[in-house]
């Protein structure tokens, strides 16, 4: 006890006054991520952090880690935890480096286009930054008002305009990091991973979800601010057409900026919310920018491949609505207390069985689901099923967890994998990767952090609050139980009427 | 780091070739050629997102080892052009990425890391590459100027412009020099553009980037709808030699360009360039040397490059100028990854003075 106390005078004494604190109300907020966990799953994991930590400067994220490794604490990087699988949450207490305090943007090369940011500055205050300097940000997270910079590139990012721009690895040039040692690297040279130089180690940083160092500065690439910039919304009977209409435009002579869907079940959770909503079997939209002699044409070209497709275009209103909404798609959560959303990437042309399949588990599992995703090659769909969920009912909240394995095992069935391991699915890894290659990340982590003391026990292992380790066949097991058990439940419910009905749920 | 005996191996051999037109996907040996890709792509109606440095026909081998020689021509970078590489190191076998898709949130990337390793982290018989429908329109333009500086500023403003396309630069000479190793003396350098789209979309793009030739003087020379005609390496003249492969500050080039060749002209020698993949921060510049290899140049040179902080790709001789470029934290976290792969250090160890 005493030897805690003196572990947290040596931390707060390394930031500045106020940027510590050990209160149980900033450490209960810390202690969850977007999913709804409920208090139950303190059993498995410390979740709540002994300490929470507001760093300002790399050199204060350098000397903390330092003194964690004098002290022995686990350390766990977090910025606006917008994701949910528990990777910006500590499994063994510790310190929570909360970096969503590292919020300025250093400055931005307008020649170049390079922009130089701290790793807790939010996409969309970004964006807005940047266009009052002639430049936009053109790849961002769908939760972009509240995500951060360092949240999203740690994820591996894809969200919105990866189908024309890539992912966060495509337009990182350079990462600032801290490694476990408490040393700081530069991961490239030149600020350009581009054309990476001997050894380049910017992409083995991104998507490591925070395991193998804390990312103190993030450089860029940006790009001019478009001349034209047009949303558009195509309706569809159902979602075997949305799903024809995407396979096209996969394989079509031109790309639009960004493409992506919405099943009809999302509309009927907002009317059952009480707001105004289309009737629509599934909707896609199609974004585009650049020179308006360019946009023109692709507006062109795709609306005949659209209509060929069975689509209906949506007025501009329609469009620019759906456009503007594009990251609050849990706003239906108010159905519930909460929503949990799984992730998954899958090949194009499977992405209508991975569609039905999952209906199919939604309907065994009594629950209510909306499917939503984007294109983020020719190649891929990025799926963000979500499900309602009620943690206040634990049993029921702890069973229904199991829908987001359940759901990427049926899209690795199909050719797909899940996005996110972080420390619920970090054993999804055995169904992404082969042994050897395992082997490899594994001994990079223990390369990179011997202790585990960055974000440990996660990414490449599942390791509860007392170092147990929880390998894939015991993982497989209690989620097959938990959904099992779900499957025991009645229908969920919602917390509100449906008006006009709707047989995903029934008001309770 | 000598050694007593060693052991070669010539990759020439695996130099197979599919394209999976569902999959839009190409998988190819390390000895296959970029232009047998192009054309087993083209016969299924595919085209790919990458480029030969200086349209030289180098082997995907060759794209890992020592230098990436291959270069995206597309915004999205390496990524977008190579998802996987199977590698066979002494340790234990292993994937960099994924066939199917990008990596993303999927357990650490090791693609970048391993295509920029001189091959000392495994030998790789597998790569896997996205192919894409071909445009309906694939047109090249040229436009001459009497200056780099000219060159560089309307290929940035192209770059700008939002129309996408390939954009790269070279002496007037280069050609001739690659062929028979002669020159004609000239300051001049050619753009070398590349649209692609719909028709309109292609037309449209030409106007703009016509305009933006004239703003900085230039002409145009040629424009074609036949591809880019490739280099076969071995047709290359023994009188031209290829220094390096530089990234380089795109805004800085003009000064690198003039003062390599003024190194090179105080011995007698001259230099043509090559410059690739041109965006508004860094594009990569190839000098090519007339007559044979000359170390106290290259030396010379690879000071230059050293001071200004610019990279040097691709040539062993220079690992020792390296010097503080590389942090000790970093070069200690990559020779620790190198002893997992290969406990023993018996692949390409020599490379290891690079990090």
């Amino acid at each position: 006890m005493i030897e805690s106390e003196i572990a947290k005078r040596s931390f707060s004494a390394a930031v500045r006054p106020g940027r510590f604190s050990d209160s149980p109300l900033e450490r209960l907020v810390t202690s969850h991520d977007l999913a709804p966990m409920p208090k139950v799953a303190g059993l498995a994991f410390k979740m709540m952090p002994d300490a929470v930590i507001r760093p300002k400067e790399p050199e204060e994220v350098a000397e903390i880690v330092r003194i964690a490794n004098s002290w022995d604490w686990p350390v766990t990087p977090r910025g606006a935890a917008s994701w949910g699988f528990g990777g910006a949450v500590p499994n063994k207490g510790g310190v929570l480096l909360d970096m969503a305090s590292m919020d300025r943007i250093i400055g931005l090369d307008v020649e170049r286009g390079i922009v130089r940011v701290q790793p807790g500055v939010v996409w969309l205050r970004l964006d807005e930054w940047l266009n009052r300097r002639g430049y936009f940000v053109p790849y961002y997270p769908s939760s972009a008002p509240g995500a951060t910079v360092g949240g999203w590139i740690s994820t591996g990012g894809v969200g919105v305009g990866s189908y024309r721009y890539g992912a966060a690895r495509d337009n990182v040039r350079n990462l600032q990091i801290v490694l476990p040692s408490g040393q700081m690297i530069n991961t490239a040279h030149l600020l350009d991973s581009r054309h990476p130089s001997q050894f380049d180690l910017t992409s083995l940083f991104i998507g490591a979800e925070g395991s193998l160092g804390v990312v103190t500065t993030i450089d860029l690439q940006v790009y001019p601010k478009p001349e034209a910039f047009v949303p558009t919304t195509y309706s569809f009977p159902d979602m075997d057409h949305v799903f024809n209409a995407l396979v096209q435009i996969s394989q079509a002579k031109l790309k639009p900026y960004h493409v992506a869907f919405v099943d009809g079940n999302y509309f009927r959770f907002l009317r059952a919310m009480g707001r105004e909503a289309i009737e629509t079997g599934g909707i896609v939209n199609l974004v585009f920018e650049g020179p308006k002699a360019k946009v023109d044409e692709e507006i062109r070209y795709f609306d005949a491949l659209m209509t060929a497709m069975g689509g209906a275009r949506l007025s501009d209103e329609i469009a620019q609505h759906e456009w503007k909404e594009r990251s609050y798609e849990l706003r239906s959560k108010k159905l519930g207390t909460g929503a949990v959303i799984g992730e998954a990437l899958v090949p194009v042309e499977k992405a209508i069985l991975v569609t039905r399949e999952t209906m199919e588990l939604v309907r065994k599992m009594k629950m209510n689901v909306s499917v939503m995703g984007y294109l983020i090659d020719r190649s891929t769909v990025a799926f963000l099923p979500f499900y309602l969920t009620d943690e206040r009912r634990w049993i029921k909240a702890i069973s229904s967890l199991s829908f987001v394995k359940k759901f990427l095992d049926i899209s690795s069935k199909h050719g797909g994998r899940g996005v996110g391991l972080g420390l619920f699915m970090a054993n999804n890894i055995y169904k992404m990767r082969d042994r050897n290659t395992i082997e490899l990340l594994k001994k990079i982590k223990e390369t990179i952090d011997p202790e585990g003391r960055i974000n440990g026990g996660k990414t490449t292992m599942l390791q509860l609050r007392f170092g147990i380790r929880v390998g894939p066949r015991l993982f497989r097991f209690g989620m097959n139980a938990l959904a099992f058990l779900k499957r025991l439940y009645p229908r969920d419910r919602y917390d509100r009427p449906v008006p006009g009905g709707f047989p995903g749920g029934e008001h309770e | 780091m000598s050694v007593e005996s060693a052991l070669q191996l010539d990759l020439s051999g695996m130099n197979s070739v599919f394209v999976d037109a569902a999959r839009r996907l190409a998988i190819v040996g390390p000895g296959a050629r970029y232009s047998a890709l192009i054309s087993a792509a083209q016969t299924q109606g595919m085209v790919i997102d990458i480029e030969p440095l200086a349209c030289i026909d180098f082997t995907f081998g060759d794209w890992a080892h020592e230098s990436l020689r291959l270069l995206s021509s597309i915004n999205s970078g390496l990524d977008g052009v190579l998802r996987n590489v199977k590698v066979i190191a002494p340790d234990m076998p292993y994937q960099t990425g994924y066939d199917d898709f990008p990596a993303n949130g999927g357990g650490y990337d090791l693609t970048k890391m391993f295509m920029t390793s001189f091959l000392t982290l495994g030998v790789p018989y597998e790569f896997a590459i996205p192919v894409r429908p071909s445009p309906d329109v694939m047109s090249r333009k040229t436009y001459s100027f009497s200056k780099l500086e000219k060159a560089i500023r309307a290929g940035i403003a192209m770059h700008k412009s939002g129309f996408a396309s390939v954009l790269r630069a070279r002496s007037d000479g280069l050609g001739s020099m690659l062929s028979s190793g002669d020159i004609e003396k000239s300051d001049g350098f050619e753009l070398l553009v590349r649209f692609e789209g719909i028709p309109a979309i292609v037309d449209a793009a030409e106007k703009v980037f016509d305009e933006l030739a004239k703003k900085e003087d230039g002409k145009e020379l040629e424009k074609s709808s036949e591809p880019q005609r490739l280099v076969d390496p071995s047709s290359i003249s023994p009188n031209a030699w290829l220094i390096g492969v530089f990234p380089c500050d795109t805004l800085s080039l003009a000064s690198v360009v003039k003062e390599i060749s003024d190194k090179a002209s105080k011995v007698g020698r001259a230099v043509q360039f090559h410059v690739s993949d041109i965006d508004p921060n860094v594009s990569i510049l190839v000098p090519v040397l007339q007559g044979p290899p000359a170390p106290e140049i290259v030396r010379s040179i690879g000071s230059y490059l050293v001071d200004q902080r610019i990279t040097l790709w691709g040539n062993v001789a220079w690992n020792s100028l390296l010097g503080d470029s590389r942090s000790r934290p970093r070069l200690e976290l990559l020779r620790r990854v190198k002893s997992h792969v290969d406990s023993r250090m018996i692949l390409n160890a020599h490379m290891m003075g690079a990090i």
